[in-house]
Parts: structure tokens; sequence; C-alpha cells
């Protein structure tokens, strides 16, 4: 009776067991990452648990009893593709044991999902494409220097591959003499500094000292912990090279264009000595021979004193083109309007009894050299103020057009003799005029120095008229 | 030739599994029952309900329809033998017809 008794004791504690059992594998089964199927032997579905309702996006009742089909697995695992609907496809790793399954054979199929793992690889390897695809050197160490990736721009770049490198100090690709420089990279680096297109000289494998560009950032870890640095490597040797011939170029020209204004200044000074000498003996021999000469001789003698005349103003006119083209550009503020009433208040000085309407827009500031905008101004409200001096109503105005991009159009306009379009291209060329001295004096610089001055500012001019009906020129100052 | 054995593989897209999959069940059956078989191959991104109604879970799965009976696999098609015997397709090698489902499970289990 006690065996009795002690033997029920025994299958109550056994039954315990059982159950406690049972539970831990159900909540293994239940609480697992993974999709468990199982199914019998014909590979028909017997229970789904909740994670490959997860997995699949869909009801476990709805698959029980159907055809799960014979998991065919080569090796250990086979990559499936997941379908859920509704959602992205997944990609899962399945593994199929034989078990058994209420007291049958079956099988259990665990589905591991690998999907978000597999688009960090896919990424990663795009990543990894980017890097190997670029020609620039891409190279990855850690905090103490130590080269821990080298991509094939860098063999091309430094001439190294990355087994003779990968785990060597980064210093071997210093030039001897800047061992200080990379002692201050450290420090920005290890401060997080992002540094960005540094240019400085690196030493080949053979020896080469190159110039490069470098962008160093910082390797972060989850808690934002520097761990290294990437250091992408520009090769700017031929850049530098194209470098120092264009500033040779541009110092040729500067030297060729000094010589030039020294030329200038001689030939100015030698020519004007004998012109002022034509001149003054023409006087002389004018003055105290003049009982000496026909009415002819005289005149050709003032012809000969004009034309020496004319040829001193057309080298004064010369000079001042080549100093607009050269002198140096000091940009600030300028106010157009009040360049336009300096200007034709002298020109009312000169002709006070002429009467002229004029408009002048007030809040014309502009930037660029003031002494060369004065100098445009005084062209184009001279050029005005001539060619309306037979207009008995003349008018001359000064504005400015807005134009859709905000930007403006400045413009001189005037009622006077004006000029045939067909002819527009002549009137910004040196010493190409469209009237006679006689209709109006003038030796057509002018404009070529208004042009010349605009185009130093960035700048377009242009003009539009009409014979008898004024003209307009406009002009625009870049930016 | 009349066409004997009618088949259906689903597919996801043009994932590297997915083409690897036609590639290979094309290569099989060829060899296997050229000029007899017709393999309709399903995208089920194209067309989710098909494969809802097929209750597919995961691609590739290859569903024989004919001859009789419908038979399924699902995973790596790689093995010739193995996929014959998993669609309960006899195959004759050195004269001796293979076994069945039996037979792959023993396999599997290997």
């Amino acid at each position: 009776m006690k065996k009795l008794a002690n033997k029920a004791g025994q299958y109550e504690i056994d039954l315990q067991a059982l159950k406690e059992s049972e539970a831990r594998f159900r909540s293994i089964v239940l609480w697992s990452p993974d999709a468990i199927i199982v199914t019998d032997a014909k590979g028909k579905i017997e229970y789904m648990n909740p994670a490959a309702e997860r997995v699949f996006n869909r009801k476990m009742e709805s698959f029980v009893g159907k055809d799960f089909g014979l998991p065919l697995v080569d090796g250990k695992s086979t990559e499936v593709d997941i379908f859920r609907p509704g959602k992205d496809p997944g990609v899962g790793d399945m593994y199929v044991v034989e078990a058994e399954w209420l007291n049958k054979k079956a099988r259990i199929i665990t589905i591991h999902d690998i999907t978000e793992r597999r688009k960090l690889e896919k990424a990663q390897s795009q990543l990894a494409a980017i890097v190997e695809s670029t020609d620039d050197a891409v190279i990855g160490k850690d905090l103490e220097g130590t080269i821990v990736s080298w991509n094939s721009g860098a063999e091309v770049v430094y001439g190294y591959n990355a087994k003779e490198v990968i785990g060597k100090s980064i210093s071997l690709l210093m030039p001897p003499v800047h061992p200080d420089e990379y002692k201050e990279f450290l420090t920005k680096k290890s401060s997080g500094e992002l540094i960005k297109n540094y240019e400085t000289q690196r030493r080949r494998k053979d020896g080469q000292i190159i110039d490069v560009s470098l962008t160093i950032s910082p390797f972060k870890d989850t808690s934002g912990k520097i761990t290294g640095g990437s250091i992408i490597a520009r090769d700017i040797t031929e850049k530098k090279k194209l470098e120092k011939v264009v500033v040779k170029a541009r110092d040729a020209a500067e030297a060729a264009n000094k010589e030039l204004e020294a030329f200038s200044y001689s030939v100015s000074h030698d020519l004007r000595a004998p012109l002022r000498s034509l001149d003054g003996f023409s006087q002389v021999l004018f003055e105290d021979y003049a009982n000496q000469l026909d009415e002819q001789g005289k005149d050709y003698l003032q012809r000969i004193r004009k034309a020496s005349q004319h040829m001193a103003e057309l080298i004064d006119a010369l000079l001042m083109l080549s100093r607009m083209g050269r002198k140096e550009m000091h940009y600030e503020t300028v106010d157009l309007n009040t360049l336009a009433q300096a200007t034709l208040a002298e020109l009312r000085q000169t002709q006070p009894k002429r009467q002229i309407e004029f408009v002048i827009e007030e809040g014309l500031a502009v930037q660029g050299d003031s002494q060369l905008l004065r100098v445009v101004m005084e062209n184009l409200l001279n050029n005005a103020w001539k060619y309306t001096g037979k207009q008995p109503e003349a008018r001359i105005g000064v504005g400015a057009l807005r134009q859709g991009d905000g930007k403006r159009t400045y413009f001189v306009c005037d009622n006077g003799a004006g000029f045939d379009m067909a002819f527009a291209d002549k009137l910004f060329k040196a010493f190409q005029r469209l009237h006679t001295p006689n209709e109006f004096p003038g030796i057509g610089i002018g404009l070529a120095t208004v042009q010349r001055i605009i185009h130093r500012h960035g700048g377009r001019v242009w003009a539009e008229g009409e014979v008898e009906k004024g003209a307009t020129f406009y002009f625009t100052l870049g930016g | 030739m009349a066409v004997k054995y009618v088949l259906k593989l689903y597919v996801t897209g043009v994932t590297s599994r997915s083409q690897a999959a036609l590639k290979n069940i094309e290569k099989i059956l060829s060899e296997a029952y050229k000029g007899a078989y017709s393999l309709r191959v399903i995208d089920v991104m194209k067309h989710p309900k098909l494969a809802e109604d097929d209750k597919i879970l995961a691609t590739p799965t290859l569903i024989k329809i004919l001859p009789p009976p419908v038979a399924r696999i699902i995973g790596d098609l790689m093995d010739k033998e193995k996929v014959l015997l998993g669609l309960d397709l006899v195959v004759v090698r050195g004269g001796a017809a293979l076994g069945k489902l039996g037979k792959i499970n023993e396999e599997i289990s290997q």
C-alpha cells in the first residue's frame, strides 16, 4: 500500500516535470524569432508558430492542412524569397530537420529572416563598389594611424597595393618635410573635425612627391566614439602643373602689358615733341612770313597746324583708352544719378544758353569702380549733349530697366541725331564715326572707351537708334 | 511529342534565387523530358493573386500538376535527382527505378 502510494507520488512528480518541460519547449517555439513550420511527411502544414505569421504576413489558420511542399535544402540551409502579400518580398535562410510530431514522421522547417541583413549587405556592397570605382584614393585608418582599408584608387595614386600597406602606418605616405602637419591632423581628427579639400603633398611608393587634395572624416562607432578615420585623396599634381602654367602665362601677360604701357607713354611723349615743333613752327611761319605768302600758302599752313593738333588729340585719346583698360579696379557703391547730375552740370556751364530737359531717375546705386563709371557717364552724356545740339527741344534721360531676374539694365537716351541701326556695330569701334567732324566734332574714341570699361565690369553695352529720332545706350554691370 | 509534364514555377521578381531556379529547372526538364513538358513561370510580384490561391509562402516553389499526383518542392533546385524525386517523378538511373519521397527524406536527414 505504502509502495503504491509512493508510486503514485512518483507519477505525479513525473507528470509535473513533463508539464514543466513542455511549457519550456512551447515557449521556445512561441517566442522564437524564426519562422517554424511543421509539415507531415507529405509536406502538409500542421503548425506555424507566431513568428511564421509575422515573417509571411499571414494567418496560420489559412495554412494548416495546405501543401507547403517538400523543402529541398542543399547542405545546411538554402535561401528562399519570402512572399508576403502587401509587403516587399523578403529573404530567408531555410533549415529543415526530420523529426517526430505527434508520434508521426514530420519535418520541421525553420526560416530565419535575413531580409534586413541582405539589405545592409547590398547597401554595403554598393558603397564598396563606389569606393572601388573612384579614381580617388579612399583609405581607412584606425586611431593609431594604422591603415585598415585601401581601395584601387589608392593603389593608382600611391603606387602601393593593399597587401603592402594594410597594417602599416599612414606615415608611410608622408613626404619627409611634413612631419608636423600629420600630428596636426591627428589632433583635429580626434576632435571629430572634418577636413575638406586640404592641399598638401604625399610620397608615392616610387619616391615621387605628388600634390594631393585631402578630405578626412572621422569614423564613429554607435556610441559616437571616434574609432578611426577615412582619408579621400585626390591626385592634383596635374592640376597644380596647369595652375603653374596659367600663373606663368598671366605673369607674362602682365609683364607685356606693363611694357606696352611704358611704350605708350614714351611713344606719346616722343610723338608729341615733333608735333609741337610742327605746330609751333607753322605758327611762327604764319605770323612772321605771312606777307611773303599768298592766300593759298596761308591756307596750307593752317591745314598743317590743324592736322598736327588733330594728331595730338588722337594720341591723347589712344592713351586714355589704354589707361581705361589697365587701371586697377576698386569696387564700391556708386550712384549713377550723382555722376549724371555732376556731368550735366559741367556741360551746362560750357553752353549755358542751351535749352535741354533732363530726366534722371533716382536710386541708381551700383557696384563698380567710381572713376571708371564716371568716364562712362561722361562719355555717354557728352554724346547725348553733342548729338542733341541741333534739336530745338532737346531731351536727355538716364534710368534703369528691371529685368525679370532682378538685374538692371541702365540707359542714357536722347532725342538727338540718332543713327542708322545698320551701322550699330561700328559705334563701339575706336576711330570709327558715323558723322563727319563738321557735322559733330569728335574723334570716335568715347564709345570704345565706354565699352572697354563696361566689359571690365563684366557687363554688356549696346545701342538702339533711328536717324533724327534719337539714340539710347544700354549697359549692364555683370554680377 | 505531346506534352505530358505540366509544371508551374513561382519566383519573386528577378532575384538571384529566382534566376538560378529558372535556369536549373529548365536544364533539368529539358534533359529529362525534352519537348514533352510545359513550364509556366509565375512572378509572385506580378501575380500575387495566383500565389495566394496556391498558398505560396516562399519561392522558388515548383508545382507539378501533370502527371498526377500534384507535388510541390520548395527551395534549392540544383540537384536534378532530388528535384525529380521530390516531384514524385521516377527517374531511371542505371536501369533501377529510384524511390519516392521516402528516399528524399533520408537524403535530407543525412
